[in-house]
């Protein structure tokens, strides 16, 4: 009986297998240009699965505010300026290039790639937008 | 004759049985994570990959564990040497449970069942995590501990000549570990002292006398060999020197060890006669006594000495209160009962010397926290105990529907001494032991990323060693990786300790996960010893939200921060080195 009972804690243990795939987005370059700013990023999908999700532009204005917790990242005064689709084969590394037009008001550029998005993904939105944390990976760079 | 071979070969599928539950326990981390599990990286980042780079490096634990690791380093390339770090060496220390289990076989009394003991050492939560589940150098220090024991026993027991591979383990345990050796040589004095007392009184023999003129000499090569490791430590590295240090620094711990040396002979031998004798012990009686003391000891004093360590002292504690030491204790009664008192002075004379050790580290201020290494050394000597106790225990059981619970009781306890191998974050003092892929890739990019930008990294030890292995050692790191006395006074430390933020440097890439916030339970990893705290949700606001701080890497498990970097580049061509 001991021994049945260690061997279904071990089948336990392996069962709850942390998993070990992940999906990374990073910022390799930027530029400000006459009338826009230049971003190239980089995703990855570091899984055995396809990954289909969004790619979100947030304009932040002044007062513009990140919080997270454990479940969700919210992102309050920003703007949705647009979206876009991007789907990832399993071990796949995409180079995008994202030009982005000037908006002397706005102070930073979040770039979220996230695929459960349904509701965030309209663009001109302006009220918190609220983004599954295990769905959801963002980099951002300040222009203002 | 059929029967008895049949009775063998069950035994040997017991014993296999047992063995590989004891293998796949410490397979656990490996397959679960398919990463090194613990601290062991940092070990080997900070210590011998300086060795194969041929700079020269304190080795606070003993040469021998780094040196090995270096051969195999040398012989097959980083990446496999990752691949047996974390799949194979947790199989070869599997098999350092077995000198106890050796031990258990010597033993000469009635009715003891070896695999008893087998069972305990594979599943006991403190040898699982310590003896395999993390390729620590107190693994191999541990073998060596537990051959010098064995062939010790075997000296006492067969032929005096068997004291001669206990002074090769010895010298090999010195060479290995430092508290292993410490134990070890209070283990050969204890034994030296009560022997010496036991031949002044009552066996005047030659091969006593011989054998007890060999032990004196193993007392003064361990000693000696010691002193040499003490050369080859870091300043303030090494606890054995420390110890030596802070009795030293106190008379009355220096009296107290000299009235301890005239008094302990006789206490040992009259406590052996004395459980003889006694007729009063039951198991029930034992069971409740050793589970109320057991129990409320330690709870007692982690609440006066360190609150913080209670969720720590209960995970580890209850299994053992329950399962290990009762048994222990029934044992030891029963063997003291059943041998002779040369035989059982084996047994007496260490675990008192151990008793006393442990209360006299307790009094030793700030440094009682060594107290925590303290029992995995004394369980896995007592094992042979728990194993013959657990063996009294069922041969007394008279009838089937008392089999029934006591076997159901006692599958229980093993379970939970299993079950209890590998803490989560909030019962380790919020330290995650294991690594993640994404933590992996978070290394790699933080490393390419300071080439890029020409920046320090700030980060805590465990993704630092990460980051050191990633970086063949060659990234900028603003930690210690070698010295645990030194706290690095890095934006990530302060924070986490003061719990106050404060602005960041401008050229310092900032690399967080989630295994250092609060919201994960987690800690900001400052050397073990070191103050640190978790990384607050203030802490993750103010990089989320002050102006110029750009949040430049996501791998979901954390990220990488950094103070304006494109403004640093000021050039057109923003390429990047790696990943297209």
């Amino acid at each position: 009986m001991s021994l049945f009972l260690v061997l279904l804690f071990t089948s336990y243990e392996l069962l709850e297998t942390p998993p070990k795939d992940f999906i990374a987005v990073k910022i390799i370059g930027f530029k400000r240009e006459d009338d826009c700013f230049s971003i190239a990023l980089f995703l990855k999908n570091n899984s055995s699965g396809k990954h289909e999700g969004h790619l979100i532009f947030l304009i932040g204005y002044e007062g513009s505010r990140v919080s997270e917790d454990n479940a969700f990242y919210c992102f309050t005064n920003f703007r949705t300026l647009g979206f876009r689709t991007v789907t990832l084969n399993p071990g796949e590394g995409v180079k995008l290039n994202v030009k982005l037009p000037m908006d002397p008001e706005a102070e930073r550029i979040i770039i979220a790639y996230c695929w459960d998005a349904s509701e965030a993904v309209q663009t001109g939105y302006y009220s918190p937008v609220l983004l599954r944390r295990d769905d959801t990976v963002w980099v951002q760079t300040w222009i203002g | 004759m059929g029967s008895n071979l049949d009775r063998l070969k069950h035994q040997d599928w017991y014993l296999i049985s047992v063995f590989s539950i004891a293998l796949l326990l410490r397979m656990i981390p490996p397959l679960k994570y398919g990463l090194p599990y613990g601290f062991d990286v940092y070990e080997f980042v900070s210590r011998v990959f300086v060795l194969n780079e041929g700079g020269s490096v304190s080795m606070p634990h003993g040469p021998l564990f780094y040196y090995l690791q270096l051969v195999v380093l040398k012989t097959v390339s980083y990446d496999m040497f990752m691949k047996i770090l974390t799949f194979v060496e947790p199989l070869v220390f599997a098999f350092f449970i077995l000198p106890p289990y050796f031990v258990s076989k010597q033993l000469k009394t009635e009715g003891n069942k070896p695999v008893y003991t087998l069972l305990y050492l594979a599943v006991t939560n403190l040898f699982v995590h310590q003896v395999g589940g993390v390729v620590i150098p107190e693994g191999l220090g541990i073998l060596f501990y537990g051959l010098s024991i064995l062939f010790s026993m075997r000296a006492l027991t067969r032929s005096w000549r068997w004291m001669l591979p206990a002074m090769l383990s010895s010298f090999l345990t010195a060479m290995s570990h430092h508290l292993s050796a410490f134990q070890l040589t209070l283990f050969f004095s204890s034994l030296f002292l009560s022997y010496l007392y036991y031949y002044l009184k009552q066996e005047k023999t030659d091969s006593l006398l011989r054998l007890l003129v060999l032990m004196f000499s193993t007392i003064v090569l361990l000693l000696a060999s010691s002193a040499y490791v003490w050369s080859l430590a870091g300043e303030e590295e090494n606890m054995l020197r420390l110890i030596l240090n802070m009795v030293l620094e106190k008379p009355f711990l220096l009296l107290l060890i000299m009235v301890t040396m005239f008094l302990f002979p006789i206490v040992t031998v009259k406590t052996a006669g004395f459980v003889k004798k006694y007729p009063k012990f039951t198991f029930i009686k034992t069971f409740m006594s050793v589970l109320l003391v057991g129990m409320l000891i330690p709870v007692a004093l982690t609440l006066m000495l360190h609150p913080d360590a209670l969720p720590t002292i209960l995970w580890f504690t209850v299994p053992i209160s329950l399962g290990f030491l009762p048994f222990t204790i029934h044992g030891f009664i029963q063997y003291c009962k059943k041998s002779s008192q040369y035989d059982s002075l084996f047994f007496t004379a260490p675990l008192i010397v151990f008793m006393i050790e442990a209360s006299a580290l307790l009094s030793l201020g700030d440094y009682r926290v060594l107290i925590h290494r303290i029992p995995t050394f004394i369980m896995f000597f007592a094992a042979p105990l728990a194993g013959y106790g657990l063996s009294c225990f069922s041969s007394e059981l008279r009838s089937m529907e008392k089999e029934y619970l006591a076997g159901m009781m006692i599958a229980y306890f093993i379970f939970s001494l299993a079950s209890t191998s590998y803490p989560k974050p909030e019962f380790t003092y919020g330290i995650k032991e294991s690594i993640s892929y994404s933590e992996l890739k978070l290394a790699e990019d933080a490393y390419s990323y300071s080439l890029l930008f020409n920046s320090k990294i700030d980060t805590d030890t465990r993704l630092g060693a990460l980051l050191m292995f990633v970086s063949r050692r060659n990234a900028f790191w603003t930690g210690n990786l070698t010295s645990w006395f030194l706290p690095s006074n890095s934006w990530l430390v302060n924070v986490s300790v003061s719990g106050e933020t404060y602005p960041v440097e401008k050229d310092v890439l900032i690399v967080i996960s989630n295994a250092m916030m609060e919201a994960y339970s987690g800690r900001v990893v400052n050397l073990i010893t070191k103050p640190s705290g978790p990384l607050r949700k203030e802490a993750i606001d103010y990089l989320n939200n002050s102006p110029g701080i750009d949040r430049l890497e996501d791998v979901q498990n954390g990220a990488i921060y950094m103070f304006s970097p494109w403004k640093r580049l000021n050039q057109s061509d923003n390429g990047f080195p790696r990943d297209g």
